[in-house]
Order: structure tokens, then sequence, then C-alpha cells
């Protein structure tokens, strides 16, 4: 089982919808798919046309309390289920605070879904803290969109710097670039100059594009409701990228 | 497939006259909101092994297909650029690349209602073997579930089937699916390679919950409980299908499961078991002639084996000239097919060769390797010659006729001819008695073995052993007593050690004989000599072991534990006898 988490310290860089739209693809491909939407905006589980919430609390589902395979919904899509977001994620470090090995907790969480499902795909938010920690220790990846600004230089240097300081593994870092718009001479810039400071980045960059705001109307990934689209195919490059960069077989584990 | 206890469950329905599709769907829009999708129409071909194994473990594989029609796409295709109608045009086509390919999916579901799917994005279908599912490809996932289910047998298109579906998808108040409807209408069109004229099936209305939606489906299937024109169905597509075909066609096992009565005629309950292992050679015939997998001529041969055991039990029961006639002719059956399966084993277990190797080693067998499969295709011709021959033809006749005059009652008429030699005897008494000699013949030869007996001692033995198991297996519905399952068990240890003793001679043997026309056929160097060599130490050293087991085992198998279960089982019928 192998968990890719989708993250950035800054909100509205394509975190969602990266999440969102690779595990459409993954689970199109015969992977069996839990997207965990751990951003109490709850955008993905919106996408999903789920309700936002849980059986009880984000301290009953730490603690134990309840089953997180209970809370496990299935989306109008073959091989992807859902964990749907909930309001009290927002107090979720404040509950991870108390737990004895506090940023073991999410592994300790997920464990049991092994054999279940074949990838986990959590849709993060957007902030560094405990509940980001336990992310990053949990992962086997770490996809970070970046918009090709200025901003996100220093958003992926915070990120390194935080990874180096607590002796995560940088390899674990997927950087790329989202809503990118070719015809701006920065993004242009920093897309050629950023990569060269920091490795790993994926060569697939998501353009910006309406289709991926139609998303939230049409309440799909855009790799179902326009699959032919520019954004859609851009997706599908990122997927191809990623399956080879965890070495995931295609269409199982 | 890991199973989730929070899997939903999957509701499966018959749509029963005067029920129609329209009124069902109409009453459900009044309840709910939903989407009603027509889903192209889709073939569906279920591949499995010979003897089901797929479905005896709960799995089903198909390869799914949207059915087009080609005569038509053509036309719209060609219209605009080409007025010759379509179907002159068809010829003109093929090759040409205007017909566009069709991608397939294949589907594996396995208890429950779970599916995988994949698409394949090439027209080679599914592999013939699960160990050919190329590992690093979309099916590949599949290889590691299926290998432990088929391992050496063959996979083949068996039941292929059209279906017409109509999905309803129930929503809640986000528009969000919470329970999936599936009414479908399914024509049975092919079996086993063999086109039927179309055979429709029951119309069924499958129910599949969505994770996390459970009150949603049971007032969903609470209603259609309640329906009267839905009836709820246990039965998978497949066994439905299954309904509709003939004996021969349906499901296949060689598993033997006789329910005779102690009291029965000893004569019809021969018959009836030879009648049986007959069906077993006829339906492996076709799989022996093609080569498709080993298992054909194992369960073949089984059946060859059985068959001469049972000839042998039939003495004073099947007339003595005819008896004598038909085990000659098995013999002769069983005899043909002796090198070509021996054959199989050896590439079967050729990967034990290599493993018993050291690494720098094992390359020096390859030219074996070559060997055999040469031999075995030479000999796998023969045999199919021989299946195809009037001697084989003839004999399965004149087996199939002696068995229908044997089986026949007095109230048929006088058989004039292959009259019985005597009045028929309770099955319980024949069992009886062969069950008394046969255990005392293997007791007593049992005993007589030690460290310096010849290998023919414990040949010899096996086979009455073999009888033993037998007669065991043929007529174990007459003994109910606790201690049968025990007693066959026990048999079978016995039978395996004695098995590999003697394989391992025989292979040993058979090596050396191998290395000997390797050597007259061409040039075999000197390292594959030599490795065959290693390879006979080892066996011999292992047939050594194997006798040191036998005798160790012996003592318990012939001890007051067997012979007590053996006693109840004879004294039954001298008890009623006496009685």
């Amino acid at each position: 089982m192998r968990i890719l988490s989708v993250y950035n310290l800054k909100g509205g860089v394509g975190k969602t919808s990266t999440a969102v739209n690779l595990a459409h693809l993954a689970a199109s491909q015969g992977l069996r798919v839990l997207l965990w939407d751990l951003d109490p905006q709850a955008a993905a589980t919106f996408y999903f046309r789920i309700k936002p919430r849980i059986q009880g609390s984000s301290k009953k589902l730490i603690r134990g309390k309840i089953d997180l395979e209970d809370q496990i919904k299935g989306t109008d899509y073959e091989n992807l289920d859902l964990l749907p977001a909930d309001f009290s994620y927002r107090k979720m470090d404040l509950v991870l605070g108390d737990e004895k090995k506090p940023t073991q907790a999410l592994m300790r969480l997920l464990s049991p879904l092994e054999g279940e499902f074949d990838l986990i795909l959590i849709d993060c938010p957007p902030s560094i803290s405990l509940l980001s920690e336990n992310i990053f220790r949990a992962s086997t990846a770490l996809l970070v969109p970046l918009l090709p600004s200025t901003l996100s230089v220093r958003t992926l240097e915070q990120l390194v710097h935080f990874f180096d300081e607590n002796q995560i593994s940088r390899s674990l870092l997927m950087p790329f670039f989202s809503m990118a718009d070719r015809r701006k001479s920065m993004h242009v810039q920093t897309m050629r100059e950023l990569p060269r400071e920091y490795g790993g980045f994926l060569d697939t960059w998501i353009p910006y594009a309406s289709d991926v705001e139609r998303m939230g109307v049409y309440r799909e990934p855009v790799t179902a409701f326009a699959p032919g689209s520019t954004a859609a195919r851009a997706y599908r490059r990122l997927w191809g990228e990623v399956v080879q960069r965890m070495r995931l077989p295609r269409g199982g584990a | 497939m890991a199973r989730s206890a929070t899997t939903p469950r999957q509701y499966s329905f018959q749509l029963v006259p005067p029920g129609s599709i329209e009124a069902l769907v109409t009453e459900l829009a009044e309840r709910a909101e939903l989407i009603d999708l027509i889903e192209p129409t889709m073939q569906r071909c279920y591949h499995d092994s010979f003897d089901w194994r797929l479905l005896r473990a709960g799995g089903q594989l198909w390869l799914e297909r949207e059915e087009v029609d080609e005569a038509a796409m053509l036309s719209d295709r060609l219209s605009s650029s080409d007025p010759t109608p379509a179907a002159a045009t068809a010829d003109l086509v093929q090759g040409q690349g205007l017909v566009p390919e069709r991608s397939a999916t294949l589907v594996w579901q396995q208890d429950g209602p779970q599916r995988r799917r994949i698409r394949l994005s090439d027209q080679t279908g599914i592999p013939r073997f699960a160990s050919s599912f190329p590992v690093d490809s979309p099916a590949g996932v599949l290889r590691d579930l299926l290998l432990p289910l088929l391992d050496i047998r063959a996979l083949l298109p068996r039941l292929c089937i059209r279906s017409q579906a109509r999905l309803l998808r129930l929503l809640d108040d986000e528009r969000k699916t919470v329970v999936r409807l599936r009414i479908e209408q399914n024509q049975l069109l092919r079996v086993d390679g063999r086109d039927l004229d179309p055979l429709p099936l029951a119309t069924r209305v499958e129910l599949q919950g969505v994770r996390g939606y459970r009150d949603e489906l049971a007032r969903v299937v609470a209603w259609c409980l309640q329906h009267p024109a839905l009836r709820e169905s246990g039965q998978s597509l497949v066994h439905e299908a299954f309904a509709h075909l003939g004996a021969d066609e349906g499901f296949y096992s060689p598993r033997l499961n006789f329910q005779f009565a102690a009291d029965q005629s000893d004569r019809t309950a021969l018959v009836e078991v030879c009648q049986f292992l007959q069906g077993v050679m006829r339906r492996n015939l076709q799989g022996v002639i093609e080569d498709i997998d080993s298992e054909f001529l194992h369960d073949f041969r089984v059946a060859v084996r059985r068959t001469r055991a049972a000839l042998g039990f039939a003495a004073g029961v099947f007339p003595k000239k005819s008896r004598r006639h038909f085990r000659e002719r098995f013999a002769w059956l069983g005899g043909i097919t002796g090198p070509t399966r021996d054959l199989d084993v050896y590439l079967l277990h050729f990967q034990d060769y290599l493993d018993t190797l050291r690494p720098e080693f094992r390359d020096d067998l390859e030219p074996l390797r070559d060997f055999l499969e040469r031999h075995q295709r030479e000999e796998q011709e023969r045999l199919a010659r021989e299946l195809k021959s009037r001697e084989f033809i003839n004999l399965m006749e004149q087996w199939d006729a002696f068995l229908q005059r044997q089986g026949a009652t007095e109230s048929d008429g006088p058989i004039s001819v292959d009259a019985p030699q005597r009045e028929s005897e309770t099955l319980e008494t024949l069992a009886g008695h062969h069950l008394q000699q046969l255990w005392q013949q293997v007791l007593d030869d049992g005993r007589a073995i030690d460290a310096e007996s010849p290998s023919e001692a414990l040949h010899d033995l096996r086979k009455r052993c073999k009888r033993l198991r037998y007669l065991l297996e043929f007529f174990a519905s007459i003994w109910t007593d606790d201690g049968l399952p025990g007693l066959i068990h026990a048999v079978k240890q016995l039978l395996d050690i004695l098995g590999a003793f003697q394989d391992f001679e025989v292979q040993a043997d058979k090596l050396r004989e191998f290395a000997r026309q390797m050597v007259t056929e061409g040039q075999t160097p000197a390292e594959t000599l030599l490795a065959m060599g290693m390879l006979v130490d080892d066996l011999l050293r292992r047939q050594q072991q194997k006798r040191d087991t036998f005798l160790r085992h012996f003592a318990d198998f012939a001890g007051p534990g067997n012979r007590a279960r053996v006693a109840v089982l004879v004294g039954t019928a001298d008890a009623r006898e006496t009685g």
C-alpha cells in the first residue's frame, strides 16, 4: 500500500485538483484507491458530492473510539473511495499533541487498510504543523504543486528546511508546477530556474485551465467530464510520471 | 483482493412475468431521483479452467467488449466517400484499418460485488496460463491472484454471453449515487467455443450498494423483496447458464461422489462407476488430443486406472470373457498414454531439478530441457493419432455398449449376450469381500518389506494400496462409520510415501536412459551429462530416505487403529449376513 500526499504550505495552488484527478486516474487504471480529504475546507469531498462529515470527531478518530473504515464512502467511480473531510479536522493538531508518539498517529490509523487499498492519496491542509509532520512521516511520496512564482520559492525553501531539521528524507519530495501560464515571463523563468536549484522536480506541469475551475460546477474530476481537455491530458502525463517515480504497477499493487 | 467488512453487498433478483422493465423503472422513478442509462450491448466471455477452478473458488474472470454492428459502422464511415454498399466493401476494408479496434476490459470478481476492471489496450486477449500474464502490464496484477487458483491449468473461454443492460443510479440530495440497480437481459451465445442459437436467460435485476450508504441500500432491498415481479435469486449468471446446458457441457469434476445404498445390486453400482469414469475420459479427450494443458492427460489416465480397478472388483460380476477383453484393452490404453505423461511430469518438475543443482551448474541442464520438450512433442503427436484411431474409437463404443447391457434390468428382457456370471449380490457384500481381501494383502506385503527388500516389493505394495484406495472411494457411501475418512487419509499418506519412492527410482532410471539417448542423438555436452549424473545421485539418495520413512510409517499404518477401522467396516457386512 502506498501513500501519496499532495501538500503545500500555501493554499490555492491546485492541491485538491491534483489529488482528485490523480485519484480518479489511478482508480480507472484498476488500482484500489482511497482519497483522504484532510483539509477542513472539504473541497475534495465536495467534488465527489459527499457530505463533509464523519460520525464522531477527529478526536474520536485519532483515539480509536470510532473506526476509520466505517467512515469511508464509495464515490461514483469504480475502485475509488473517499474518507470525507470534517470540520473538526481544524483541531487535529491539538488532538495529535495529546497522543503518545504523536508524529506516528496517522501511520497507525492507516495501517489496518493495508491489503484493502493499493494507493491512499491524501489531500492535505495548507499548514505546517504536527498534522503535516504526521503526513510526511506516513507518506511514501509527497507531491508538491507550486505556482511558478516568487512566493513558491519561499514555500519550497521552508518545506525543504523543515525536512532537513526533522531528518525526513528529501527524496520523498516530488515538486511540480501547477496553474502555470507560459505567457507570463515570470512563470517561464521560475520553471526554468527552480528545478536547477532543487532537484526532484517532475517534468510535467499543469497549465492554468478554466476546465479545472469547472470541476466545482460539474462536481467531477476534469479527467472524467473533459477527458480530452488540455488539463486532463496534463494530469494524465503527471500521473504517468508519478507511476514511474513511485514504481507503481500500472493497474495494481 | 482483500474483502472489507464494510464492502457493500450485492443482491440479485429475477424479473418474473408479468413484470416488465419499463413498469419497474417507472415505479422506481416515482420513489427516488434517478439517472437512467442504457449501457452499450456487451459481450462477456467468461474464462476459466476446464474444471472451473476459478468458479469453485468463488471467482469469475471475463473479457468484456462492446458489441458493435460492424456493417453499420462501415456504412457510416464510407458513405461520404464511397457509395458502395457496406456489405460489398467489407472485404475491401479488411486490413485497411477502417474498422476501429475494439478495446476489451478484463474483469475479475471474487467473493462479493467488488470488481477489478483492467482495460486491455491490445487485441491479444487473455494469456493461456496465469504464469504468462506479463508482470509489468495492467493485467499483471491478476497474475498473483490467479496463479494459486489455476496452477498449471489453461485458462479457456468457456461461456460467452451477450448482455444488454440498463443502469439506474439512485441519487441523494447531493445528486450522489447511493444505490446502483442494473437490469440485464442476457443471452447465451457460445459454450466452449461452440456457437449456439442465442439462448435467452432470465432478466436479472442486480442491486449494488455504495460503501457508506447502507440505509439507502436497505430501503431499496426491502422494496424489491416485497415487489410481486421480483424474485430473489441466489445464482450467479454463470450458474444460471449452466442450468440450460446438458450434462456433458455442464460443471465438470473428476471427483468421485457416488451415492450407493449398501443393499443395492453390485452390478448396477459397478456399471455406474464405470460409466462415470468413461464420462471423465470423454470429457478430457479433446483436451488430451490438443494438448491444451497436462491435467487433461492426468485426469484421463486416472480414469483409466480407476476403470481397471473397477474391472478387478467386477470378478464374478461381469462376464468373464468380456471382463478379460476389457482389462486387456484398458491396459493398452494406459500403456499408450504413459510416455507422454512421463515427459509432461519431467517438464513440470524441471524447476525442481534446477533447484537440486548448485547455481553454477543449472545452465548445463538446458540441453536436457530441449531434449524433453522435443520428445514430448513427438509423443504427444503419436498419442493424438492413437486416440483418433479406429482402435480407440472401437474400445469406447464397445465399452459403452457393454455397460448399457450390464446395466439393463431383468424387466428390460433377458440378456442373451454377455450374461452375467451370477445373480447380483449386494454391493455391501462385494465391497466387504474385496476390502477384507485387499486389506490383508496390504498388511502381508507391507510387513514382509525390510531394508533389503527389492524395489519391486514396494512397487507391488503400492499397486495394492491404490486398489484399496479406489475401493474405499468408490463405495464410501455404503459405510457410515466415522472412521472411514481417517482410513482413506491413512491409505493416501502411505501411497504418497510409496509413490515418492517409486517416482525417484523411475526418474533416476529414466535420466540414465535419456542420457544414453541424448548421446546417441547428437552432441550433448559433457557438462550436461555430469549435471544429470548429479540429479541421479540425488534421486537415489532421496529414494533411500523414502524407504526409511516407509519402514517407520508402515508400523503405524498397520497398527490397531486402522485395523479396528477396517474391522468395523467389514464387520458391518458380516453382522447383516448373520443377522
